[in-house]
C-alpha cells in the first residue's frame, strides 16, 4: 500500500479536504459573499490585518457583490485544477500551489478582519501547502519534518504558556473559563452536548481543574516528539483526543487540523518518487 | 545570501520567538496560548436579543457558526457604540503600532473610522441582510445577567441598543 504521506497522496488528500471545508463554509453561510456586507472590523492583535483594514481593501471587496463572489470562486480554482490535472500536467503543480497559498492567505485575512470565526482553525489549510512547494523528494520530506515540528510546537507551546502564566496553579481557572465560555450556550443551546458537559464541569470545579491539568499534560507530552518519532502514534491519539475533546467540552471546532494527520506517520523513510 | 537561503528557518524561528516575547501575532504566525491568561471569577454576563417587528428571534435556531458571527458582530457594535472614540478595545496597541512605524495619519484614519458614520443605520442594514428579510424594524436588546456560584444565570436588566 502506498504511504498516504507521499507527495501525490498527501497533495490529493489536501485538495479534497480543502474543497470539502470550503463547501462546509458555504453551507454555514460564511463565504465572503455570504457575510451580508459587514462594516464592523475586529482588528485583533495582528499588524497585517490592521494594515489591510487601513488600506480599505476588505471594505471594497465585501461591499461589492461581484468582487466578493469572484473571490469566493477564485479561491477554489487552483486547488480544483491541481486535483483534476495533476497527473496530466505535474509541471504546473508547484506554481499553482504558490498561487493557492497567496490567494487563500489573502482570502482568510479579508474574512478574519471581520468578526467571523477564529483564523487559527484554518491555519492547517494555510501551512500544509508550503510542503508541496518542494522540488525534490528529499526537500519534500524535509518540509514534512519541519511541518511536524510546527505541530509539536503548537501543542507544547500551549502547555508552556499555561505553566508560565501560572494558570495551571489557579484552582478556579478552568471553572471560570467554563462559565465564560458556556454562558451563552447555556442560555441559547441548553440541550447541546457541550452545554451539558460545560454545566457538569461548572457544577464540579475540582473535576474541571483536574481536566485542565490532564489537557495540559497531553499538550506538554508533544515535546517528546522533538527527540524521537517512536511515540508518534501516541501523539496522534493525543492530537485526535484534543480535537474531539475541544468540541465536546468547549464547543470549539478544529476539524481543519485533521489535515495534519499524515505527519504523524513519518517513522519510516521512504525512497519513493512522486515529486 | 546563500546563508539566508540555507538557514531560512533560523530567521523564521527567531521572528516567531520575538512575536512570542512581545505577545503579538502576524499571519500566519499565531500564538497558541488559549486559556492560559488568568480568568477571574465573574458574575456579570451579557447576552443579546434580536427583535424583528417587535418579535424576539429564536437565535438557537441559527446555524451555530452563524450564531458566533452574529454574536461577535453584536459585541463589536455594542463596544463601538459605548466607546466611539476607540476603533475597538484593541485600538490602543494599534495606535501605538502606527505611531511607532511613523504612520500617524493612518492611526488617525483608523481612530475616526466609526466616529462620523451613522452607526445605527449601518447596523440596521446589516441585520436586514444577515437575517435575509425584505423590510421590517430591527432592534437589539442588551441583557445583563447575574450568575452567582451554585446558581443559574438570572437576568437583572435590559437595555435597547438599536435603534
Amino acid at each position: 500500500m502506498k504511504r498516504f504521506n507521499s507527495y501525490k497522496n498527501y497533495l490529493k488528500l489536501y485538495c479534497v479536504a480543502f474543497l470539502l471545508f470550503q463547501l462546509i463554509r458555504a453551507f454555514n453561510g460564511l463565504l465572503i459573499s455570504q457575510l451580508g456586507q459587514p462594516f464592523i472590523h475586529i482588528p485583533r492583535v495582528d499588524p497585517l490585518i490592521w494594515t489591510l483594514i487601513a488600506s480599505g481593501i476588505p471594505d471594497l471587496i465585501v461591499q461589492s457583490s461581484f468582487l466578493s463572489l469572484a473571490l469566493d470562486v477564485i479561491v477554489v480554482l487552483p486547488v480544483l485544477i491541481i486535483l483534476l490535472k495533476n497527473n496530466k500536467a505535474p509541471q504546473w503543480t508547484r506554481p499553482l500551489i504558490g498561487l493557492h497559498i497567496l490567494i487563500f492567505s489573502f482570502y482568510l485575512l479579508i474574512i478574519f478582519s471581520f468578526p467571523t470565526l477564529s483564523i487559527r482553525k484554518y491555519l492547517g489549510l494555510v501551512i500544509v501547502p508550503f510542503v508541496f512547494l518542494a522540488g525534490s523528494d528529499k526537500r519534500y520530506f524535509k518540509n514534512l519534518e519541519l511541518l511536524r515540528y510546527y505541530v509539536l510546537f503548537i501543542f507544547s507551546s500551549s502547555a508552556i504558556w499555561k505553566i508560565s502564566r501560572g494558570a495551571l496553579f489557579d484552582s478556579e481557572q478552568f471553572y471560570n473559563i467554563m462559565r465564560a465560555q458556556h454562558f451563552d450556550h447555556i442560555i441559547n443551546f441548553a440541550s447541546h452536548i457541550s452545554s451539558q458537559v460545560g454545566l457538569f464541569f461548572i457544577e464540579h470545579p475540582g473535576l474541571a481543574q483536574f481536566f485542565y491539568w490532564q489537557v495540559t499534560l497531553i499538550q506538554l507530552s508533544f515535546i517528546i516528539g522533538a527527540f524521537t518519532k517512536k511515540y508518534d502514534h501516541f501523539l496522534l491519539a493525543g492530537f485526535l483526543l484534543f480535537i474531539v475533546g475541544d468540541f465536546l467540552v468547549m464547543r470549539i471546532e478544529y476539524w481543519e487540523f485533521f489535515i495534519f494527520i499524515p505527519i504523524f506517520f513519518l517513522t519510516v523513510k521512504s525512497n519513493h518518487s512522486g515529486v | 545570501m546563500s546563508f539566508i537561503k540555507k538557514r531560512w528557518y533560523f530567521f523564521v524561528i527567531a521572528f516567531y520567538g520575538v512575536l512570542h516575547l512581545i505577545k503579538l501575532e502576524c499571519f500566519p504566525f499565531y500564538l497558541f496560548a488559549m486559556y492560559s491568561q488568568a480568568a477571574p471569577f465573574n458574575t456579570q454576563f451579557i447576552s443579546y436579543e434580536v427583535r424583528i417587528d417587535g418579535e424576539a428571534c429564536d437565535l438557537s435556531l441559527l446555524n451555530y457558526r452563524q450564531r458566533i458571527y452574529l454574536n461577535n458582530t453584536l459585541e463589536a457594535y455594542d463596544a463601538i457604540k459605548s466607546h466611539p472614540e476607540q476603533v475597538l478595545p484593541d485600538s490602543k496597541i494599534i495606535m501605538k503600532y502606527y505611531k511607532f512605524i511613523g504612520l500617524s495619519t493612518m492611526a488617525s484614519h483608523m481612530e475616526s473610522k466609526y466616529r462620523y458614520v451613522e452607526l445605527e443605520a449601518l447596523m440596521t442594514d446589516w441585520m436586514i441582510r444577515f437575517f435575509k428579510i425584505q423590510n421590517g424594524e430591527v432592534s437589539i436588546i442588551r441583557k445583563s445577567f447575574n450568575w452567582q456560584k451554585d446558581n443559574y444565570p438570572i437576568e437583572v436588566s435590559s437595555e435597547l441598543i438599536l435603534p
